[in-house]
């Protein structure tokens, strides 16, 4: 009974039968009722609030991209200009959202003194802009002088009509030059060299109010209570804060080890060491932070953004990953024959899929245990950083095609920014390729977690040989899956039917100007939480046998094999066309 | 009874200690890992040339989904710009 009971605490549970009132009091439901309400208000914030003349600016841009499209063979410096004027077109830099960004911000970048993750002195700003300014003045001047020779360049090709071949490529090479040289200006040497003073103590103390009252509603509902609840947030927050800002020291964050990884360790190295003590134990309230967040995080997959680079990414994708997954699956179970289930589809879709994102929304869709959410995030962080430094250099070093190297690094490697890190060691191309292929495997985690919370409740958390009846499925079914669900639906059709405007507005609005920082908050509390009430001899024995990294490692070379051989077929056999645009 | 709770209390401190002594070790470690181990795996010759490249650029490799890096946003709009003809 006591194991029983212990068990249950350990996992996002629902029980077989139906009751009105658990919509106020389950977790599930006020993930859905607090997930909606942000995003509301992000809606209410964002929507009447464009950047002057967005509409005009958007269309001129647009006319311009086809005016060029249509008079030369390659992006010219004009259509250049045009698309980097759309993408600096965002709702969040209006002073609306940027005091937003201001009151959500995470602790910052810092070197060698912690303190400046969270606060720098005008004079230590001052001194760190005169130190960088040299530097940034040359990669200025660079820039500059290379669009002068891209300008001469496109002016003698322009004088031929575009009709002479070594032209347009001495005019290409020439704009490529100078788009790597403006790449450089705009990176870390710019950052350092307008870094502006800061005090964040006072905000994250605001923020910290804030989501204490914020999860204090619900709390005050379900079994929690509101008061339990707010005697240990504070601790729970600073653990997340303590962890963000080790995850932002330079090196972890090169090495992208961020924030998440360290609010575990540190709750794990807390519980396993000095222990948790009880005032703080109904602050630890995982499921409900992390399903708060999956609510806001559906928000952030949209459909619409799954044909941006053609069928030949939708395969790549959305055909290799699932088949991935579940051959994967299928090993762990048929093979290496894996007691935990849970564990088994958590690894595998964190594999397959999209990293430690994936393998939140499937541990919460399946009911994983914390121990287990913490394997499958401790591997992926692990072999990205191994796959982010292997698989470019190899890809470099035998000379592979910039749009099958980005394609192959985009598909494989887990976290976005270790592969937007490895696929800017390819150049531009290839950068924007990984980073796309990224972003639409993203999109798939919706329709995975879905299919698994389906498959869970109809054929994993019933008796063999049982048939389970449909009302049995919604009874068991993770009720907070509707609300990633529909959050995901309700803002891809908003993206869709307001057109290019919806990227300046939605995308880079409401979404990663308001429900996104949240949604990170909500997640780093997750895993404090996670950290805080998990121990290593529960752990230890989900390793036995080193079956995790095995089937990791097994589903990562198949993964491997077959996104190259995907990409290729795709890129180089059925679709060279959109090769050759992406390369123009 | 009296010595039994004193060893009691003692046994209790010592695991108290020990609970310190792990957690400062933990920290330790991590200390070490951040200060000394990962900065010189950064200098071996393979490693070297990627991590400049992820310095230069100004990547947050951290990120674990698509909207916390803004790279993303720039690489969707110049391909569904390059594409938008096709």
């Amino acid at each position: 009974m006591a194991e029983a009971s212990k068990q249950d605490s350990d996992i996002v549970v629902d029980r077989g039968k139906w009751e009105w009132s658990e919509l106020w009091k389950k977790e599930d439901w006020w993930a859905i009722w607090l997930g909606f309400a942000i995003l509301v208000v992000g809606l209410v914030i964002f929507l009447p609030r464009p950047p002057a003349d967005m509409h005009e600016k958007l269309a001129k841009a647009e006319a311009t991209m086809a005016a060029e499209d249509a008079r030369a063979p390659f992006h010219t410096i004009e259509w250049h200009s045009a698309n980097d004027a759309m993408s600096g077109l965002r709702a969040r830099s209006e002073p609306h959202g940027r005091t937003i960004a201001k009151w959500l911000e995470m602790p910052g970048r810092w070197t060698s003194s912690p303190m400046e993750s969270f606060y720098l002195s005008e004079s230590a700003a001052a001194e760190r802009r005169a130190k960088a300014e040299p530097a940034f003045k040359e990669a200025q001047e660079a820039a500059k002088g290379a669009l002068e020779r891209a300008k001469q360049a496109q002016e003698l090709a322009a004088e031929e009509a575009f009709r002479n071949e070594d032209l347009n490529e001495q005019a290409e090479a020439a704009i490529r030059e100078w788009r790597q040289a403006r790449e450089k200006e705009r990176g870390s040497l710019r950052t350092r060299a307008t870094v502006q003073a800061y005090n964040k103590i006072p905000y994250m103390i605001g923020i910290m109010i804030i989501f204490m009252l914020f999860f204090s509603i619900g709390a005050r509902f379900m079994d929690i209570g509101s008061a339990n609840l707010m005697k240990g947030f504070w601790f729970v927050f600073l653990l997340a804060v303590v962890a963000e800002m080790i995850g932002q020291q330079s090196t972890m964050r090169e090495y992208g080890f961020g924030g998440l990884i360290w609010a575990i360790l540190g709750g794990m190295l807390i519980s396993n060491t000095v222990g948790v003590p009880n005032f703080l134990k109904p602050a630890l309230q995982t499921e409900y932070y992390i399903k708060t967040g999956l609510v806001l995080l559906g928000a952030e997959i949209l459909f619409s953004k799954i044909m941006l680079i053609g069928q030949a990414g939708v395969v790549v994708a959305w055909v290799v990953t699932p088949t991935v997954l579940i051959l994967t699956y299928i090993f762990g179970q048929r093979v290496l024959k894996m007691e935990s289930k849970t564990l088994n589809i958590t690894v595998s879709a964190d594999m397959s899929v999209c990293g430690v994102s994936a393998a939140i929304a499937t541990a919460a869709a399946c009911r994983a245990k914390k121990e287990e959410l913490t394997i499958a995030v401790g591997m992926s962080m692990l072999f990205t950083a191994i796959m982010m430094i292997a698989l470019p250099t190899f890809i470099v070093s035998v000379g592979m095609h910039p749009v099958l190297g980005g394609a192959w690094i985009g598909g494989t490697i887990d976290s976005t920014g270790a592969v937007v890190a490895a696929g800017a060691f390819l150049g531009e191309v290839g950068m924007f390729v990984a980073a796309t292929v990224k972003m639409i495997q993203n999109i798939l985690i919706g329709v995975i977690a879905f299919g698994v919370a389906v498959y869970w409740c109809a054929r994993v958390d019933c008796t063999p040989g049982q048939q389970v009846s449909k009302m049995e499925i919604w009874y068991r079914f993770p009720k907070f899956v509707l609300g990633f669900i529909a959050a995901s639906i309700i803002f891809s059709w908003m993206l869709v039917s307001m057109g290019s405007a919806g990227d300046v507005m939605i995308d880079q609005g409401v979404l990663r100007g308001f429900s996104r920082p949240i949604r990170e908050w909500f997640f780093i509390l997750a895993f404090a939480s996670i950290g805080l009430s998990s121990n290593f001899r529960e752990m230890a024995h989900h390793f036995k046998g080193g079956k995790p990294v095995i089937l990791y490692v097994c589903g990562q070379t198949l993964n491997l094999i077959l996104t190259l051989l995907v990409a290729y077929l795709m890129y180089f056999v059925v679709f060279p066309h959109v090769t050759e645009s992406l390369m123009g | 009874m009296h010595a039994q709770k004193e060893y009691q209390g003692s046994h209790r401190g010592h695991g108290k200690l020990k609970g310190w002594i792990g957690l400062a070790a933990g920290v330790a470690l991590v200390w070490v890992m951040a200060s000394i181990v990962l900065p010189w795996g950064q200098t071996l010759p393979h490693i070297r040339p990627v991590m400049e490249a992820i310095a230069d650029s100004n990547v947050d490799t951290g990120t674990y989904w698509y909207s916390q890096c803004e790279n993303t946003a720039v690489a969707q709009m110049h391909i569904r710009n390059t594409l938008r003809n096709q």
